[in-house]
């Protein structure tokens, strides 16, 4: 079992290297090749999968928040350590440490899946360079299955880092017209972001090697988390730690007000840059909270954690939704629309319990999915007119029938109808922010005004869909070139996203209860740390 | 005595349309033109199922029973199972339901012929008779809602049927939105609800609910507020009533199952299911019947003056579903008579489904025959050309207004009864008489408008529209004999339920409030009905028949009243122009600040490093004695610090 992990993380990147080996003028080899190494990926994830139910409950004492059901562990570096005292305690190690436990697992599959469909909705529009741009695609994806499955905070921060390259390339070679400017700007705002994140992270070795000398491998999460259970960081100290590490993860989100590199970006990367830009990378940010913020630094997310959070979040939601309203460009639409779902999905995450923790879990996968597939549909729109405009196709359902269904089905699996995946997600992020405020005798103000969104939601899709799939057929001049339906290439790659989110939709009982172990560890660590922070405070002024 | 409700039986009720809908939805090429008789099957099927429901044990003796379903969701406090509960209250929804579907699906084999996306319609249709039953099934408030939005959508697939006309897509859109402001309330109802309850099953809920009630009065009644408001989308109350005019866009058999006999009950099925949560909000249960009266007459007024004859029907239904909720907030009056209010609401809901739908379905096969023509303008005296058509939306009308005897009239009378218990009894006289006066003046309107339809639709001399053309006839039997069918409930069934009491004792049981006890019949009630009823029905004679010049000076003198109710009080220019437009300057406004605030901003950030670099160039002069310079100084600086020190 745990020798898949390697093969699973480092299978794309090997599969790019062998598609420069064997380049192919026309770009055939590259085409297959990627398909073929994206392919292998998917299988080996879904073969974790299939087994990982079955998997021996690792070892956890009471202490434990953060735990994956199997691991790979090595010794990379190793230092001394000396203490400000000047005394000498053990030696500081430095790992590459995979591991997987039920989220890193739904995330790795989410990402594979994503893959394939990146790989062949650019079969016949990627004529340019196809060699590098299917080893970007690759090489991305090895890059977001690492950061997933890393528990080390600096692999962690390695991958992190490392999927902006490949994006950036994609973006600014094979993006649309205003692309330099689009991924300059992508990259450059990210960067900035990531790199506050790691003075974050360095000051939090540093705390962490001075103050607790018994932990061999201070960079560890589940070691790491583990001890900060016993010796929690002073809350000053967590505070400004959280303003730090949070300031990558906000911008990747994004969210609001740090999210006006995401609309561009997505106008003007090319459709599979978009699927995976909006499927799997915003999650990074999510991820990113859930992975080292929520369980290393329990106070700042209670305070100040949920009140900027929720805020920053539900006016996210708000803006997201109405500026998504008054777009022309479907693309557009769909990017602003991802600003809304992801304030859901840090909503539910800073409700900080269990029905929260696990909605914002499923919303990170239901909005790679839905999404993913809405990008997907508006690519195969594009791809026959050569427009996203809403004002200049319309009526596409009486042309393009199953292409419609398919968008149709993605439009309402987005906004959250119930037997779909978007509802479980947003339904549960709403209850747990409820929940967490009612239970601390507060009007849910972040609930009721999220929830709002779930109106605004249904409102732009069908405006949307009224505008452009609906009505009388007005079609660009497509000079002369046949136009068809869903051809088997297209149902091939969105057949299974969609049976995906209708699937979740129906029993979300699986993927819970895949999660549910994590998710678990994490609450009962918020459940102690409110506990005690009532007495806490009695208990200084004593001293 | 029967025998117990068994698995098969019951959850057959829901899947065999879903499992028709599947087939259509999967494989409707090879169906084709023949894919309606998958969905009357399943639908018979389903039929026969619910009636065998209706006299099964636990239904008839009135313990009701709940079948465990598949576990859908288990996190944290919530857990949700797909249960599915079977009560007197379900059993006669049901049978309703699946009755008039069932005609509706044979009457849409006639309707829909020759249309492109037959198959598409069956399945939909389909879709929603699954849907549909198993909202009035579930077991639980989250369950509910689930099922509640799956009726939207079928609604919305529905209306949107003719998806390239641009009126249809949006009153497609317009129904899906509108019902989303409702689930907005009825979503936050229900976590409140699980945060008071720490559940959502019926039975936990509804036991804990008085004790609940002592404890925060207040929160119970902003339960039911919330819970109202998502009964006020789904079933058209005043301000949200405003998409069920505009869902006539879909077609005709639509419009008569969902709505107008189904789905836009089940705001009403919900608040008579919520009964022993709404005993303990007095103040709720005010608002409920507030609204109620006020949309029965706003509704009613606006429907005297429309031409189309569907809109005309469309209005009625909403003030219809207006005097069911009268009907429910009139249980307040006093404990003694809450199970009667609910009852008479309740029965009113179930003989109204068989005559509105008996009447958009003669509609329908009105606009058959026209071709597709529906003003009332462009066509008069169809009585000889379309005798079958004209007897029976006779038979509908006449029930609709509340002709002596009739389902409408029987039931109407036990619901203005409820509310004119509270003129003489509890604590809020005035107010109910304001109510009782809505309703019986709602009552008035509704007997003349309904009769205006129908003098202008089959009385006068014969006029056809061109789009007929030259072969306007009768229509086939596939959809009159639906019409004469459903003639049958819509005379006879009031009568035979209602003033015998067999409804009321029969729902009684599951109302949740204890047995309504002793049947009355209410003569006063009855006399000052049937004497409206009759005064609205030779109003309209009147105006239409006796002297049509009566209309048109009517027109003029009430010129701005007139103009009011056909702009429909101008609601929609109002929506327009306090939310949508509002909303949309809101959206503009925010990317105004993410252009000039926000990015600005950044650009600022990003400009800083560039100025930096600029400030400090010249420093990098090239000039060696200016180097030299600062080195000296700084030299000479040291040197001063240490010196100093």
């Amino acid at each position: 079992m745990t020798f898949l992990l390697p093969i699973l993380i480092f299978l794309p990147a090997a599969a790019a290297v062998l598609l420069m080996l064997l380049r192919s003028p026309d770009g055939s080899v590259a085409r297959w090749g990627a398909l073929l190494g994206s392919l292998a990926t998917l299988g080996v994830s879904l073969i974790i999968a299939s087994q990982f139910a079955e998997l021996p409950k690792p070892e956890s004492t009471s202490d434990t928040v953060v735990q994956p059901k199997f691991e790979v562990r090595h010794d990379w570096l190793t230092f001394k350590r000396t203490l400000p005292n000047g005394t000498l305690a053990s030696d500081v190690k430095l790992e590459f440490y995979f591991g997987m436990d039920g989220t890193s697992l739904l995330m790795a599959i989410l990402t594979a899946l994503l893959t394939v469909s990146a790989v062949l909705i650019s079969w016949q529009t990627i004529k340019d360079r196809a060699t590098e741009y299917y080893a970007c695609l690759l090489i991305l994806e090895t890059g977001l299955l690492g950061a997933f499955t890393s528990f080390d905070l600096l692999l962690f921060y390695v991958f992190f880092e490392f999927t902006l390259i490949p994006l950036f390339l994609l973006v600014g070679i094979w993006g649309g017209p205003d692309r330099r400017y689009a991924a300059g700007k992508f990259f450059l705002y990210t960067l900035c972001g990531s790199l506050v994140t790691l003075i974050g992270l360095v000051s939090l070795g540093t705390w962490v090697i001075n103050n607790l000398p018994g932990l061999e491998t201070p960079f560890s999460i589940p070691d790491l988390s583990a001890a900060l259970v016993q010796k929690p960081i002073p809350t000053n100290i967590q505070v400004m730690l959280f303003l730090l590490l949070s300031a990558g993860f906000v911008i990747k989100v994004p969210l609001f007000p740090f999210h006006s590199w995401l609309p561009l970006a997505h106008t003007e990367a090319p459709t599979a840059g978009s699927v995976l830009l909006a499927g799997v990378l915003l999650k990074l940010g999510t991820y990113g909270f859930l992975r080292i913020c929520l369980p290393l630094l329990p106070s700042a997310c209670i305070s100040p954690g949920v009140p900027i959070i929720a805020t920053l979040s539900v006016v996210g939601i708000i803006f997201g939704a109405l500026a998504a309203l008054v777009q022309n460009d479907i693309k557009k639409l769909v990017a602003y629309s991802s600003v809304s779902h992801l304030g859901f999905c840090m909503l539910g995450l800073f409700a900080l319990n269990q029905e929260g923790i696990s909605g914002s879990i499923l919303q990170m996968i239901n909005h790679g999915l839905s999404t993913g597939a809405l990008f997907l549909v508006i690519g195969m729109v594009y791809d026959r007119y050569h427009t996203r405009k809403m004002d200049e196709i319309g009526g596409l359902a009486s042309h393009l029938k199953l292409i419609s269904i398919c968008m149709v089905f993605t439009c309402f699996s987005s906004m959250g109808l119930p037997g779909l995946n978007g509802f479980v997600g947003e339904v549960l992020c709403l209850i747990g922010m409820f929940k967490a405020q009612t239970s601390q005798h507060v009007f849910p103000w972040y609930a009721v005004l999220g929830a709002t969104g779930v109106i605004l939601g249904a409102w732009y899709l069908m405006t949307m869909m009224q505008k452009a799939f609906f009505g009388p057929l007005r079609l660009p001049d497509t000079h002369g070139e046949e136009i068809h339906d869903l051809q088997p290439r297209e149902a091939l790659l969105l057949i299974p996203i969609l049976a995906l989110c209708l699937w979740i939709g129906v029993a979300p009982q699986t993927l819970l209860d895949t999660i549910d172990p994590d998710v678990k560890k994490i609450v009962r660590l918020y459940d102690r740390v409110r506990g005690e922070n009532q007495p806490a405070v009695t208990s200084v002024d004593v001293e | 005595m029967s025998e117990p409700i068994d698995q098969l039986t019951a959850w057959l009720i829901p899947l065999a349309p879903l499992a028709s809908a599947v087939i259509i939805a999967l494989f409707g090429k090879l169906f084709g033109e023949g894919s309606h008789r998958l969905t009357v099957t399943g639908l018979l099927i389903a039929f026969f199922c619910a009636a065998r429901v209706l006299v099964m044990k636990e239904t008839s003796d009135g313990t009701g029973v709940v079948l465990r379903g598949p576990e859908w969701m288990s996190v944290g406090a919530l857990q949700i199972f797909a249960d599915i509960r079977i009560d007197t209250m379900t059993a006669i929804m049901l049978c309703m339901v699946t009755f008039v579907s069932t005609l509706v699906a044979i009457y849409a084999s006639g309707y829909m012929h020759g249309q492109p996306g037959y198959p598409r319609f069956f399945a939909a249709l389909s879709l929603f008779v699954f849907s549909m039953c198993m909202l009035v099934l579930s077991n639980n408030f989250l369950m509910l809602f689930v099922f509640w939005e799956a009726v939207g959508l079928c609604s919305y697939l529905l209306i949107g049927f003719w998806f390239s006309k641009p009126s249809a897509a949006a009153a497609a859109k317009k129904a899906f939105v509108v019902n989303r402001i409702g689930d907005f309330g009825f979503m936050m109802g229900i976590f409140l609800l699980l945060m008071t309850f720490g559940t959502l099953d019926y039975d936990s809920v509804f036991k804990m609910a008085g004790d609940v009630a002592e404890q925060h009065p207040q929160t119970i009644t902003i339960i039911c507020l919330l819970l109202f408001v998502g009964a006020m989308g789904k079933s058209a109350q005043a301000p949200l009533h405003v998409w069920l005019p505009d869902a006539m866009e879909g077609p005709t058999p639509v419009s008569a199952l969902i709505h107008a006999a189904t789905m836009v009950t089940a705001g009403v099925y919900m608040v008579a299911r919520c009964t022993p949560l709404f005993v303990h909000a007095p103040t709720a249960q005010l608002v409920v019947a507030g609204v109620g009266a006020v949309t029965a007459l706003l509704a009613a007024f606006m429907g005297m003056t429309q031409y189309d004859l569907k809109r005309v029907l469309a209005y009625s239904t909403v003030s219809q579903l207006g005097l069911m909720f009268l009907g429910l907030g009139s249980a307040v009056v006093s404990h003694d008579l809450a199970t009667a209010a609910v009852t008479a609401s309740m029965f009113h809901l179930f003989t109204h489904a068989f005559f509105k739908a008996l009447l958009f379905l003669g509609a329908g096969s009105v606009m058959h025959a026209m071709g597709d023509v529906i003003d009332m303008r462009r066509f008069s005296g169809l009585r000889r050309l379309m005798p079958k058509t004209h007897i029976t939306f006779l038979c509908g009308s006449l029930a609709l207004a509340g002709f002596p005897l009739l389902s409408g009239f029987w039931s109407k009378d036990e619901v203005l009864a409820a509310v004119m218990a509270g003129t003489h009894e509890g604590t809020h006289q005035g107010y109910f008489k304001l109510l009782a006066a809505a309703g019986l003046i709602t009552s008035l309107l509704t007997a003349f408008y309904t009769f205006r339809a129908y003098f202008m639709t089959f009385w006068g001399e014969e006029r056809i529209p061109e789009e007929a053309g030259h072969h306007a006839h009768e229509s086939p039997a596939s959809m009159t004999t639906p019409l004469m069918i459903l003639a049958i409930p819509a005379l006879l069934i009031g009568g035979l339920l209602g003033p015998t009491g067999f409804f009321g004792n029969f729902l009684g049981h599951t109302v949740g409030l204890g047995h309504e006890g002793e049947h009355h019949l209410h003569w006063d009630v009855m006399a000052i009905s049937a004497g409206v009823a009759l005064a609205g029905i030779f109003g309209a004679w009147l105006f239409y028949v006796q002297s049509p010049g009566l209309a048109k000076a009517g027109r003029t003198a009430l010129a701005p009243l007139y103009h009011l109710s056909l702009n429909q009080l101008y609601l929609d220019q109002l929506f327009t122009w306090i939310i949508v437009k509002p909303l949309w300057v809101l959206g503009w406004i925010g990317l105004m600040i993410e252009r000039f605030v926000i990015d600005a901003l950044l650009d600022f950030i990003a400009w800083v490093p560039n100025l930096v670099g600029k400030a400090l160039r010249p420093l990098q002069n090239g000039l060696v004695q200016s180097y030299a310079l600062v080195m000296a100084l700084g030299l000479a600086a040291i040197l001063a610090a240490m010196m100093l020190r």
